[in-house]
């Protein structure tokens, strides 16, 4: 009958069998050279891609964190042309007036023969429109205008 | 371990630590930096976007000026109502109206109840009288006076045959520079 004793002198022999040859060179220059080598590189490429992150996420982050706002300064040509284009054609009709031009009808109501005098109002023929004049005086350097009416 | 061994563990552990040390400092500053480069770099972006901006008024400013300065002839000055009352007369004698000037007021510039800035009013008012062609030829010389104004009441009157009195009150609106 196999004992326990047996079997742990048969798994010695098994494993003192495995070590082989035993190495009796204390120093092995070779190997410890190529390892600390290794280490080294592996060493060299973590610390290159720590530093290309941090640039990449540093880069990133100045890029969104950079807003330029763009200001656009307001200014209605439209309308300015429209109320040049509307005194100008007044400008023109006054002129025709002082000249002796023709004159436009006004509706005046009914002419009445009866001796008692007839109160109409009339409204002005032209509608004029409201010009939209920004508070703000922008223009402080500006010359003065000639006084009078300009024909 | 012998103690040469010990001593080259505790000066590689010495010199580990320095280093992480030195690089925990430059990573720490160039963070500071980072920080304040972009707040530069958000300055700058706003110097420029104003720059861009008084550039653009500058150049709004040059393209506008003939149309500011035909802008500004259009809204009359306070001190010239009594240069505006005497064209007019001398218009009224063109027209072959007989011409009395019946208001004259200025209401100063100011503010409105929501807030908003109203420009100052001329009121001027005008009776006139004559016969109906000129009344109507007046009337119309009235209406297209190159100012910027609002007509706020007409009236006519026949008074005769062929004469008419009238009477035209308007605003006038008054420039501030």
């Amino acid at each position: 009958m196999i004992e326990t004793k047996d079997i742990k002198k048969m798994v010695a022999h098994i494993v003192r069998r495995d070590k082989g040859i035993a190495d009796t060179n204390i120093m092995h220059p070779s190997r410890e050279w190529f390892t600390g080598l290794t280490l080294a590189i592996l060493i060299v490429i973590l610390g290159s891609w720590f530093c290309w992150y941090l640039y990449s996420a540093q880069t990133l982050k100045m890029q969104a964190e950079v807003t330029v706002v763009e200001s656009v300064v307001p200014y209605q040509a439209v309308v300015v042309k429209n109320a040049l284009d509307l005194f100008t054609a007044k400008q023109k009709r006054f002129a025709e007036i002082v000249s002796g031009g023709s004159t436009p009808q006004i509706p005046v109501g009914e002419e009445s023969a009866t001796s008692t005098p007839e109160i109409t109002t009339a409204e002005p023929e032209v509608a004029v429109p409201e010009l939209i004049i920004d508070p703000p005086p922008l223009f402080s350097d500006e010359e003065a205008p000639s006084a009078g009416l300009a024909p | 371990m012998n103690k040469k061994s010990s001593t080259f563990l505790i000066i590689s552990f010495v010199c580990f630590c320095i280093t992480v040390g030195i690089f925990s400092y430059i990573l720490y500053d160039v963070s500071n930096q980072s920080v304040r480069l972009a707040e530069s770099r958000q300055l700058i972006s706003e110097h420029i976007a104003k720059e861009a901006a008084y550039n653009s008024v500058q150049n709004l400013l040059t393209s506008t000026k003939d149309d500011r300065e035909q802008i500004k002839k259009l809204f009359i000055e306070e001190k010239e109502a009594i240069t505006f009352i005497s064209d007019i007369e001398q218009n009224a004698k063109i027209v072959g109206v007989v011409l009395t000037t019946n208001e004259l007021s200025v209401t100063p510039s100011g503010m409105d109840p929501n807030g908003v800035a109203t420009p100052g009013l001329l009121t001027v008012g005008f009776g006139f009288s004559g016969s109906k062609n000129a009344v109507e030829q007046f009337l119309a010389l009235l209406e297209n006076i190159p100012y910027h104004k609002k007509l706020t009441g007409v009236s006519f009157v026949k008074t005769d045959t062929n004469s008419w009195n009238a009477s035209v009150t308007m605003q006038l609106t008054l420039r501030y520079d």
